[in-house]
């Protein structure tokens, strides 16, 4: 299979389940789409393409955990193709986003600092 | 307070919380419709509705699980609409792309302009692309035209009389065709031209509209798409320029507005990057033929001259003379060697100074001649070897007319490399 597109949403989609992979566990679809804060339909279509390449494979939910009158929900987990491709893509495990740039203390200020000071 | 609004109130909260409990059911049963409208036959649709149906279930808010339900319903409609519309492959399979809107490359019609556009074109502007409008563009006018065809046609039947009436509706017929011929050649003719130093449209059958912006001009530049030519992928331009009387101020139903915006705004910002794409250098003209045919007796000298047939031979570069590196290397090379020549000679011509006059100076002349002709006037290769020769060689060199005089052509980049030279 030809591997898929690399777009920002299919790298974000590949963090997350990278990082999945890493702690051992898996995801399902909510938790993507809330945890990337992107729409489902885009979550979705990258996930359509990873599966057809071989990246991804989904599995039921088992019974056991499953509270009655709940549709099933259905994981997913990254192949270790997969996983090496994510490496080899140096996809960053999702972490929490940048901070916000804030303008520093003092900034607008600049008459207080020693002339030349800030220079590097 | 009426007791219509008592009432209104009263019904309007029982609909808000009817509404609210209704909501994640019908925000299950849209993704599910959106995934069998998605997938169509393929086994994925089962697995996805299914699923799908647990992440509307796992999604907190009655009403957010609507929006979900609806957002998955209308990218569904939106993937399956354009896969009706433009015939894509696959069903089930997302075009490997962007998210659902992905890029559809769509190339000029040629890469060399057409005839018809070219006799619009100056000698050094560069041409970037061609366009027709949109094929959207003459169904709307087809089907204004149809329209106008069928109420004529009716229009002739209740009022014309029924002897005449079949001469009346035949010649609606025939000017309703003849008109649609007419938009169709004009959509076929009609183009809209990008090159380096302008836009510019040519259009029209009978009468002829050409009318360009420069680049330089364009203050403001957008481009406006309905719905529907987001669907078809067809969208509006809107030109704005500095003179107040501008030709191109709206350019209607181009086809793929996206690129077509960023070709235009890359050869605002960054022409020299579209150059390096198209493969152009700056010394390269397009119409350069650096033909590598050296004469080889002109450069062998004369007989009698020995240190000139020392000259090693010309070492043609295999990569073909169309290589501009290949072609200065080689210029460079001559250009020493003539050097080295030159020096040579200057230094025999000074050894031979005080020997009988009999000897040296009618050898000198056409020496000269040969070593310093080529390379200033090279140039001229059309001038008749005899004709060269008669100006330019002593008329006391008479043993020497029988032999071809040296006539080299050279490449164009010769010229503009005196500094590799010093």
């Amino acid at each position: 299979m030809a591997p898929p597109a690399m777009n920002r949403a299919t790298i974000d989609v590949l963090g997350l389940l990278f990082q999945a992979w890493e702690q051992q566990t898996e995801v399902h679809g909510w938790q993507l789409m809330r945890s990337l804060r992107r729409s489902g339909p885009t979550v979705y279509a990258v996930l359509d393409r990873l599966e057809d390449a071989g990246w991804v494979t989904g599995s039921w939910e088992r019974p056991a955990d499953r509270a009655a009158g709940r549709p099933r929900r259905r994981y997913y987990r990254l192949t270790p193709t997969g996983a090496e491709a994510a490496r080899q893509h140096s996809v960053a495990p999702a972490a929490a986003p940048p901070p916000r740039p804030r303008p520093a203390p003092g900034f607008g200020r600049h008459t207080a600092l020693p002339a030349g000071g800030q220079r590097h | 307070m009426g007791t219509t609004e008592i009432v209104l109130a009263i019904v309007l909260g029982l609909v808000v919380n009817e509404m609210t409990d209704l909501s994640p059911w019908l925000g299950r049963k849209l993704v599910t419709w959106s995934a069998w409208l998605r997938y169509q036959d393929t086994p994925r649709a089962g697995v996805r509705a299914e699923e799908l149906a647990a992440v509307v279930n796992d999604r907190p808010g009655k009403l957010f699980k609507l929006g979900t339900g609806l957002g998955f319903f209308s990218a569904a409609l939106a993937t399956r609409l354009r896969r009706l519309v433009s015939g894509e492959p696959a069903p089930g399979e997302d075009p490997a792309g962007d998210d659902l809107l992905g890029p559809r490359r769509i190339l000029p019609l040629e890469d060399e302009p057409t005839p018809a556009v070219a006799r619009f074109l100056f000698p050094t502007e560069r041409y970037r692309g061609e366009w027709r409008r949109h094929w959207f563009h003459l169904t709307k006018s087809l089907t204004v035209i149809t329209v106008y065809a069928v109420l004529g046609v009716w229009a002739t039947e209740e009022r014309i009389k029924p002897r005449y009436a079949g001469w009346a509706i035949a010649v609606v017929v025939a000017l309703a065709v003849l008109m649609a011929a007419h938009r169709v050649l004009a959509w076929y003719l009609g183009r809209f031209v990008i090159t380096n130093k302008r836009l510019m449209s040519t259009e029209g059958v009978f009468f002829r509209r050409v009318g360009m912006i420069p680049l330089l001009r364009v203050t403001d530049l957008r481009y406006v798409q309905s719905p529907l030519g987001r669907l078809l992928n067809y969208g509006t331009f809107r030109l704005e320029s500095a003179s107040r009387r501008n030709v191109l101020r709206t350019i209607v139903d181009l086809p793929n507005p996206n690129e077509l915006y960023l070709r235009l705004v890359e050869e605002l910002y960054e022409p020299e990057a579209v150059e390096a794409r198209l493969g152009y250098h700056a010394d390269e003209e397009p119409d350069g033929d650096p033909s590598a045919d050296v004469d080889e007796e002109a450069v062998g000298g004369p007989p009698g001259w020995p240190f000139l047939d020392s000259r090693p031979e010309p070492a043609l570069p295999a990569t073909g003379p169309r290589d501009p590196a290949s072609v200065r290397q080689e210029v460079v090379l001559r250009i020493g060697e003539l050097a080295g020549h030159l020096a040579a000679l200057t230094e025999a011509i000074t050894r031979l100074e005080p020997a009988p006059p009999a000897a040296a100076p009618p050898r000198e002349p056409p020496v000269f001649d040969e070593l310093s002709a080529p390379v200033f006037l090279d140039e001229q290769p059309a001038v008749p070897d005899g004709r060269l020769g008669a100006l330019a060689r002593s008329p006391v060199d008479e043993q020497e007319t029988g032999r071809p005089i040296p006539h080299r052509r050279r490449p164009t980049l010769a010229d503009p490399l005196p500094d590799a030279a010093d």
